[in-house]
């Protein structure tokens, strides 16, 4: 009987101490954090001024801005992630309101040109590259074996007089 | 007065412009020799009105004359002398009239030192030259000019007119508004004036370019011509790209010193093409190739020059530089436009005589990676050039604005900047037409080992950033590679010559100043490299709210506000507030700074500037900030701290780059020999004089 309730005893302790825990985590979670400025601006550097484009909003003076950080302390003690917030005002002001534009079509407009213009340089390089490479295996192959700075004579000395004494 | 004179000298420079212009381009349709004698006197005439013009102002600004608008717009009493005189650029009127009297001094430079060697060139420089100085003066004198007065009619309405309308009189204003805080830096004393030199000296080589398309003389001789000019407009672009760089850092109070942002990309671009022409001009000279290439570089660097002045005045693109914004935009549209037809036109018209006259002999040769060097600089060029003005094609295709900041450019650039970095390393390495695998692999052998032992030490000092890792890595084989020809040189002149190795070092110097000049730019670039990778990814900020002595730690680093000083500055120009905090290093107190925020009254309102306060060291800079938006006080002042790592060596990397061009373009006596010997002999042009 004894043991029983000791049991009892135990499980409800474990039950108290497991709850207050969980509490005390829920109440982090859902409300009570410790927010620094680090914090806020980790999050405001990800994102834009809407009226100085091109300011990052932590480092920006403007009223909006002021603003937008404190909306940001206020999301993250509310127990917002960082995503969730730049969603909040990309929303609110639209692509400009990050460093590259997460809208699908955007976001294709702004890096295709680049990367195509990279791939495109490349199979051209690859290709000039092949086709002298085809060049120099027929009679041009037999072009004077040119040693190191051929048409620049005082370097050809430096190099040829190194040999020569070393 | 000195306004009348103002007036009258910019529109004679215009007029005298327009007339050179006519004279240049009338000598070669009517072959006369007089026409274009006329035509170079026009250009002096011209030039020395724009330098009346620009003194009048000048004169005007020292006197603070406040019935001219342009002196109200950038000065006021308590403005000193040197801020006066930096107002002459601190404005987009007096800036125009400043940009005005660079070009009009290069081109008559450009035209009198080549009068003698490349007279057949003359009339088309003259053309391109004073054709661009008149289109920039006709601004000048019909959309923002700097001589505007305020006149006021009998209903008390103020009017703003260069010349005095019917019924008026002249009014002066008290005082004036005084000029921008933020560009109230010693910086902007030299900033804009070294860009501006940078941007017309690259106008000098595609005029003659220019003259080489119309002239059908597509021998090396325009590229012989203007390659001092091109490295010495590179050296003021260089120059004028690090001195916005180091205003940035001082003055926008955000810890870093490149924003990305489209005034600092319109003078990248411009820089990016201008080295890669200047490398690739080099095999035009060595071998006879790319030809058409330089061609269309030199026409793009000019057009980037002209859309980069366009897009920064006219507000198309909008940024922290948007005080330069005004009407002169659908002009320079306009001009930018034409400028691009008479190119093309011309380049097109010599696209089959443009053919190379050699071919590559071998991959493994310095000019094939020249050549692989020249399009990694246009990938660059692409991707800036894409993202400075995707906002705009963005909102124009799909009405949607976009930001295009930091985490776009550097993706796309960090990776081709980093294979660069590689080709700089290989390059010097590799001899002209073809390099044995042998010597390859020996040239290789020690840059490579260095640089990897480099990568190892930084590696066991803590560092695990796999990025960091490998531009360190990569960054040092660029600069192990060329310490190796400094090396190699030395000991082949100590063992030949018996020379002491620092003076056969500083033979190779005298002996070669174009290639050991441009090595040590090499060098310096390496420098500002390993600035950059340790500044940009190492970096550390944070930001607290102290009161009077708390302190805050970061990185080892303990910084304790002591207090605030505030109070008017002694000539009563602005409100100071001043922080001071002491900066303690295990323990030991390593600086006292003062960061500050300065508050400039003026008739409408106020306006604030943050400085920062920096404790600057080899290893990098401890970097504060009062953030000016939160309140300050001895019972809460917030701060903002960054550790810059590195970031100083950016700043001596550019005195290196700066030594290396100065040593690169000092004339060489050997040279001018040769060419007066060749002019002499009628080999170099002279024969072909109009």
């Amino acid at each position: 009987m004894r043991k029983t309730y000791l049991a009892a005893a135990l499980i409800a302790l474990i039950s108290t101490i497991t709850g207050i825990a969980v509490g005390i985590a829920g109440a982090q979670d859902g409300g009570d954090r410790t927010v620094t400025d680090d914090d806020v601006n980790r999050v405001a550097r990800q994102l834009y001024c809407p009226i100085c484009e091109n300011v990052p909003l932590d480092v920006c003076g403007t009223r909006a801005c002021i603003d937008a950080r404190n909306e940001i302390r206020q999301m993250l003690e509310d127990g917002m992630s960082d995503e969730e917030i730049i969603a909040v005002f990309v929303e609110r002001w639209g692509e400009r309101a990050v460093a590259t534009p997460r809208d699908p079509t955007l976001s294709f407009l702004v890096w295709a040109l680049p990367l195509t213009a990279i791939v495109i340089a490349v199979a051209l390089l690859v290709w000039q590259l092949y086709s002298w490479s085809e060049r120099r295996t027929r009679p041009a192959q037999q072009a004077p074996a040119i040693q190191p700075g051929t048409d620049d004579k005082y370097r050809q000395r430096l190099e040829r007089e190194i040999r020569e004494r070393s | 007065m000195l306004a009348e004179i103002g007036i009258v000298t910019e529109t004679l420079a215009l007029l005298a412009a327009v007339y050179a212009v006519v004279a240049a381009l009338w000598s070669v349709q009517k072959r006369e020799r007089r026409w274009l004698h006329s035509a170079r006197n026009a250009v002096a005439v011209s030039w020395l009105m724009i330098t009346a013009a620009l003194l009048a102002l000048l004169i005007e600004l020292i006197n603070a004359d406040f019935s001219l608008l342009y002196v109200y717009n950038t000065t006021d009493r308590a403005s000193d002398l040197a801020l006066r005189i930096t107002a002459l650029w601190g404005g987009q009127a007096g800036s125009l009239l400043f940009w005005s009297w660079i070009m009009g001094a290069f081109a008559l430079a450009a035209v009198l030192s080549n009068w003698d060697t490349d007279r057949r060139f003359m009339p088309y420089v003259i053309a391109v030259t004073i054709g661009t100085l008149a289109f920039f003066l006709s601004l000048t004198v019909f959309f923002e000019n700097p001589f505007d007065r305020f006149w006021q009619d009998p209903s008390g309405n103020v009017i703003v007119s260069a010349l005095q309308p019917p019924n008026t009189w002249p009014l002066a204003q008290r005082d004036g508004l005084g000029m921008n805080p933020l560009l109230r830096h010693p910086g902007m004393l030299i900033h804009p004036p070294t860009l501006y030199l940078g941007y017309v000296g690259l106008v000098i080589p595609f005029a003659f370019a220019v003259a080489a398309l119309a002239t059908g003389d597509l021998s090396p001789r325009w590229i012989r011509a203007t390659k001092t000019w091109a490295l010495i407009a590179w050296l003021f672009l260089s120059l004028g790209l690090l001195l916005g760089m180091r205003w940035a850092y001082d003055v926008l109070g955000w810890g870093g010193y490149w924003g990305w942002d489209p005034v600092e990309n319109s003078a990248l671009l411009p820089w990016l093409t201008g080295t890669a022409f200047l490398h690739s001009v080099l095999i035009q000279e060595k071998r006879g190739m790319l030809k058409k290439w330089n061609m269309v570089l030199i026409i793009i660097t000019y057009l980037l020059v002209v859309l980069g002045t366009f897009s920064t005045r006219s507000g198309i693109v909008s940024s922290v530089h948007s005080f330069a914004e005004s009407p002169i935009g659908g002009p320079m549209l306009v001009f930018l436009a034409v400028s691009v037809g008479i190119a093309l036109w011309l380049l097109f018209r010599r696209w089959d005589s443009l053919r190379s006259e050699a071919e590559l002999d071998s991959v493994f040769s310095r000019e094939a990676f020249f050549i692989i060097n020249n399009m990694l600089f246009a990938g660059l060029t692409i991707a800036t050039f894409w993202g400075t003005y995707a906002p705009i094609f963005s909102e124009l295709l799909t009405g949607e604005k976009i930001t295009m900041g930091p985490p776009y450019f550097e993706s796309v650039n960090g990776p081709l900047f980093g294979v660069l970095f590689l080709l700089m390393g290989l390059a010097p390495l590799l001899a002209w037409r073809r390099t044995s695998t042998r010597h390859l692999i020996r040239a290789l052998a020690i840059p490579t080992v260095l640089a990897l032992a480099l990568v190892v030490v930084i590696f066991i000092s803590g560092t695990r950033h796999p990025v960091a890792l490998l531009g360190f890595g990569v960054v040092g084989f660029a600069g192990f590679s060329t310490l190796a020809e400094y090396w190699k040189g030395a000991v082949a002149r100590h063992r030949s010559r018996g020379e002491p190795y620092l003076l056969g070092l500083l033979n190779l110097f005298k002996r070669n100043r174009h290639r050991y000049g441009g090595y040590l730019i090499h060098l310096g670039i390496v420098i500002i490299a390993f600035g950059i990778i340790g500044s940009s990814i190492f970096q550390e900020e944070t930001q607290q709210r102290l009161a009077a002595g708390e302190s805050l730690v970061i990185d080892g680093y303990e910084m304790v506000f002591e207090g605030l000083d505030q109070g008017m500055a002694p000539d009563g120009s602005k409100y100071v507030v001043q922080a001071r905090v002491s900066v303690y290093q295990n323990g030991q107190l390593v600086a006292r700074l003062n960061p500050r925020r300065d508050i400039f009254i003026n008739p409408h309102g106020a306006q604030d500037l943050t400085s920062p306060s920096v404790y600057s060291t080899v290893g990098g800079d401890f970097y504060v900030i009062l953030v000016s938006w939160e309140e300050i006080g001895d019972e809460g002042t917030t701060f903002k701290v960054y550790l810059n790592p590195l970031v100083g060596w950016i700043w001596w990397g550019g005195v290196i780059l700066v030594i290396g061009t100065l040593i690169a373009v000092w004339p060489d006596r050997r040279e001018s020999r040769i060419r007066s010997r060749a002019l002499a002999t009628g080999l170099a042009g002279s024969s072909e004089v109009a």
